[in-house]
């Protein structure tokens, strides 16, 4: 049984430290309270990005847990070069795309047994779909890509190279799904974008 | 002018991202993520406990026998009975000896 006194003593450490200094922590002295700390920090961007990209807060919840879980068993990756947030966000956007493969190949095995199945499983996914507001509107004009760019730029205010980092994408490619996504709001949505 | 468009477009989007994405509260996902690494960690240690037990159960008998080889060696080469004689080596002295060392080697694996 661990002290009480000890036990808190550690716990506001790792309250105080940065995000290196609690992966230093982590990694070198397998500290469950410093990842802890991590987790608490950082869990609602993670969910919250995972919730739009997905549409769904009960998928999102689930890949952000496995997000953490991947990042604890990948922690002594973390170089430490770039921001930790950023770091995971890549394992999240990870998660994410293998979730939309994992998807598309249970869609496509559905679509072989006949359009029945295809509409129970399209009633049984809606009922996932969690937005109604007019960012689900303005999103849901862009496509996968455009729309993840957004979320990571607008929502977690990461930079373009952190973006391309996150998603594998050049800079330039970054720059021009904004570019784009910027023009396709303007075009459908011309009270959102101010071209009033 | 472009660049004022622009500008004018982040402040909305980000307003709308603002206000569709508040912060989401912890709500006990952070005891569940660590509650489920602490599982995996658990299981992760019997499956190395596991694999070094089986080990020594396969290698126990072979490696009985190389030492008795060794010992044979020993003494037809040095001409006289060595410690490590061939009758004294009883399988389990090897398995209780191994086992001895097995938390050593399984906290190696796990490093």
């Amino acid at each position: 049984m661990e002290d009480p006194i000890a036990k808190n003593l550690k716990l506001s450490t790792a309250e105080s430290g940065s995000d290196e200094e609690l992966v230093a922590r982590a990694v070198s002295l397998q500290d469950g309270d410093a990842f802890g700390e991590l987790v608490r920090r950082h869990q609602s961007r993670v969910r919250g990005c995972l919730r739009q990209l997905t549409r769904d807060f009960a998928l999102a919840d689930d890949l952000a847990q496995e997000t953490f879980v991947r990042a604890w068993d990948k922690l002594s990756s973390f170089s430490g070069q770039g921001r930790f947030v950023s770091w995971l966000m890549k394992l999240a956007y990870n998660e994410f795309l293998q979730s939309r493969r994992k998807a598309k190949r249970y869609s496509a095995a559905v679509d072989r047994f006949g359009t029945e199945q295809t509409a129970v499983h399209n009633q049984a996914g809606s009922a996932g779909v969690a937005f109604s507001s007019d960012l689900e509107v303005v999103l849901a004009a862009l496509s996968e890509e455009e729309r993840s760019v957004m979320v990571m730029s607008f929502a977690l205010g990461l930079s373009h190279a952190e973006i391309g980092d996150v998603t594998g994408m050049p800079i330039g490619t970054v720059k021009s799904h904004i570019h784009r996504a910027r023009q396709r709001i303007r075009e459908k949505f011309p009270e959102e974008s101010g071209g009033k | 002018m472009t660049g004022i468009h622009n500008q004018r477009d982040d402040e909305r989007l980000r307003g709308l991202f603002r206000e569709a994405m508040p912060p989401v509260a912890d709500d006990g996902f952070s005891d569940r993520v660590l509650r489920r690494i602490g599982r995996r960690k658990r299981m992760r240690r019997a499956v190395l406990y596991l694999a070094a037990g089986l080990g020594l159960a396969i290698a126990a008998r072979p490696a009985t026998e190389l030492l008795m080889a060794a010992g044979d060696w020993m003494t037809a080469s040095l001409g006289q009975s060595v410690v490590l004689a061939a009758d004294r080596f009883e399988p389990m002295v090897v398995v209780v000896v191994l086992g001895l060392l097995s938390p050593f080697l399984v906290s190696l694996l796990e490093d």
